[in-house]
């Protein structure tokens, strides 16, 4: 009787399989980094604003940022289990993901906000504008503009973390550079090509965001 | 303020949680969907791997696919990580749970287990040049098992009991990973399923491993695992099994994925499961 | 909803596996912390070079901030196969998160010390210093003091990044946690364990960093 083997080298296929992987990571890394931008927005303003809801949020920014993300993860998934839900890997890796983006880019919309001058603020609702009319003209343009590098860097921490979701059995680029090595043994090939697409993607953007970082410093 | 806030919070995690569903557990479900959804382990070569064209395949994915034949529906493999299984099986992502999962009162605290349906023997599996020949002679050696497998806590109490200092124990992540280490030479054994490790060899891709005799551990029997609840599956999968083995197609499957030999027993002697 | 049974004591007996696990854990995380100083101190002085030196510290540095953390390690410890290196899984985790450290500690260092500006050397040698006492007296304590935050900080994200050791077999306190629950199935009591666990441990680094702080710069 034939036996049916586990082990097989590489092939032009597995380019295709590799480019779902990437299509995963991308995938993944866009819907995480919308939801979280939107959360980080408001978390960030209603933290700078109140007093009650930055005492409110505490807890849970305190656990997403002093807990490995591996376990934020591994934890979701079992608590959407618990709870009797049907939570793929991809919806926990969403949920984990888009609460960490959101985090941090709290953090960062919070000192954007802190970062307007107060008379600035004053003069304008002086001039009769209404709390929302001057957040809208005044104080986020200000900030947003303080915020962007700090954000874009956010982004490319986000990719890279992107890859922890494989250990939920979700098959991004670094899954799936692991399953053919698995396959393959073929370790160093595999993990050149997918280190340089994380690379050419993370790389240029981290450039861009410090040479913009360097112009609004000095004007 | 306060709503847009909730608003902001609440509509992504809608959108995240869209699509979920929570379904009644049991045997008329799956004949309903039409779908028998098998969590496997496809690091686990020969039971879980994947083939040239990265598809599942080994012995648990065709145990997966017969099931699904005599209930009459389709079978959708599910890829579950070890910290993945249960819950996937508690969260309803799958029905049952074929992943050479041993038996042991522990885990039944957590899931229901069926009759076991492959029986896994031990064997040393080594390196040409470790010049280890059987069981004993790698006390003092650099060793290795699979975290949190059965095999290693056999191993791992062999090596407690050598307490030799020129031994070193290393636990790895997966299957492939231990034996690509035995195979670069960062140890110098393992203990392995004898059809797992014959497999191996044969697939000529670690030319320099050989098997070096029997292990002195009990018979690492699996069983497949349902959610606590679902004892109208339990007992269609019971049933199954003792049909796999009456047939003749677990002798079949056995063949296929294992190699040649005599299909062991599924059963531990002195006692019926 | 939430009809689960939380089974507590099979995770109490097994705590002095994960008091091991937190053991290592800490380990990998100041050996790593400690080699990455050096290096990261090395790395910073480079990029201020020209040649060689600096285009070898370049791609450290952009490698080691721009690739996925589990890339790295990945790489350190399947990669390198091919050269004929095969390390540990031990001594991969602490090489390749020495790598990573290394890199962001670079920029740290960097920032520190194009902090000082450059008049203060001068201004420190026109009164008769020489240049190693204006560095000890006058530059390194301003670096330290601008530094001392980001430093913390890596050192927080080093202890977290420790828990990948889990994906290639270490078992330091994340493996420890998978081994553990994979005996007993108890999948969510367990990782709820170790991420307390994880937050008292950055906890105890945050706190404390911001005591010493308190200490050294009493303003």
């Amino acid at each position: 009787m034939k036996i049916t083997l586990p082990y097989s080298g590489l092939q032009w296929s597995d380019l295709w399989f590799v480019l779902q992987g990437i299509g995963n990571t991308v995938l993944l890394t866009v819907i995480a980094a919308t939801i979280g931008t939107i959360i980080g927005l408001a978390l960030g303003w209603a933290r700078g604003e109140s007093k009650t809801a930055r005492w409110a949020f505490a807890p849970i920014i305190n656990v997403v940022r002093s807990v490995p993300l591996i376990i934020q993860l591994i934890l979701a998934s079992s608590f959407f289990a618990m709870a009797g839900g049907e939570a793929s890997p991809l919806v926990a890796g969403c949920v984990v993901l888009s609460l960490y983006m959101g985090v941090l880019t709290s953090e960062l919309v919070r000192a954007g906000l802190a970062s307007v001058h107060i008379t600035l603020r004053r003069a304008a609702r002086s001039l009769g504008m209404s709390y929302w009319q001057e957040l809208r003209h005044v104080s986020a343009p200000l900030a947003l503009r303080a915020v962007f590098p700090g954000w874009v860097g956010t982004l490319i921490a986000l990719t890279k973390d992107t890859a922890l979701v494989g250990v939920l059995g979700y098959v991004e680029l670094m899954r799936a550079t692991q399953i053919l090595i698995n396959r393959t043994n073929e370790a160093l090939l595999i993990l050149t090509g997918a280190g340089l697409f994380y690379f050419l993607i993370c790389y240029p953007i981290s450039r861009y965001c410090r040479r913009l970082e360097k112009a609004m410093n000095h004007d | 303020m306060k709503k847009l806030l909730a608003a902001a919070i609440a509509v992504p995690m809608a959108l995240c949680l869209a699509g979920t569903a929570t379904a009644d557990p049991s045997i008329d479900n799956i004949i309903a969907s039409g779908k028998l959804r098998c969590g496997v382990q496809l690091d686990y070569p020969p039971a879980g791997f994947r083939n040239e064209q990265n598809e599942p395949e080994g012995y648990d994915v065709a145990y997966c696919k017969d099931m699904a034949a005599a209930l009459g529906v389709e079978a959708e493999i599910v890829e579950t990580p070890s910290a993945e299984r249960i819950p996937a099986l508690q969260s309803n992502r799958i029905d049952v749970l074929i992943a050479s999962t041993s038996i042991t009162p522990a885990r039944a605290l957590s899931v229901a287990f069926s009759q076991p349906y492959v029986n896994y023997i031990n064997v040393v599996l080594t390196r040409d040049d470790t010049n280890i020949t059987s069981f004993d002679e790698m006390k003092g050696r650099a060793i290795g098992g699979v975290t949190g497998t059965t095999t290693e806590k056999d191993l791992k109490s062999a090596f407690d009991q050598w307490a030799d200092p020129a031994g070193s124990y290393t636990g790895y992540g997966s299957e492939a990973e231990s034996y690509l280490a035995l195979s670069q030479g960062k140890i110098d054994g393992l203990i392995v399923g004898n059809a797992a490790a014959a497999a191996l060899i044969q697939s000529g891709q670690f030319t320099n491993l050989k098997v070096a005799g029997d292990a002195p551990t009990p018979p690492d029997l699996a069983g497949i695992a349902v959610r606590k609840a679902d004892q109208d599956l339990l007992q269609f999968v019971r049933t199954f099994v003792w049909s796999q083995v009456t047939s003749g197609r677990y002798a079949e499957l056995y063949g296929l994925y294992f190699g040649a030999g005599e299909p062991p027993a599924l059963a531990a002697p002195m006692v019926e499961y | 909803m939430f009809g689960y049974t939380f089974y507590w004591s099979i995770v109490w007996q097994k705590l002095p596996e994960l008091a091991a696990g937190a053991a290592l854990t800490l380990q990998i995380t100041v050996l790593s912390m400690i080699l990455g100083t050096a290096f990261g101190a090395a790395l910073a002085i480079g990029r201020q070079g020209r040649g060689l030196g600096l285009r070898l510290s370049t791609a450290w540095v952009e490698l080691a901030r721009n690739t996925p953390a589990l890339f790295q390690i990945y790489m350190v410890y399947f990669g390198l196969g091919a050269f004929g290196i095969h390390l540990s899984s031990y001594v991969a985790m602490v090489a390749a998160l020495t790598f990573n450290n290394a890199g962001y500690l670079a920029e740290v260092f960097r920032g520190g010390l194009s902090s000082v500006p450059k008049t203060q050397m001068s201004a420190a040698r026109s009164l008769g210093m020489t240049v190693g006492q204006s560095y000890a007296r006058v530059v390194f304590p301003q670096v330290f003091k601008t530094v001392f935050f980001p430093y913390v900080n890596q050192l927080n994200w080093a202890l977290l990044n420790s828990s990948l050791g889990m994906i290639i077999g270490l078992r330091e306190l994340t493996g420890a946690t998978q081994a553990a629950q994979s005996e007993s199935f108890r999948t969510f009591e367990f990782f709820l364990v170790a991420a307390a666990i994880y937050f008292l441990l950055s906890k105890i680094v945050e706190v404390s960093a911001r005591l010493i702080f308190r200490r050294l710069f009493r303003t």
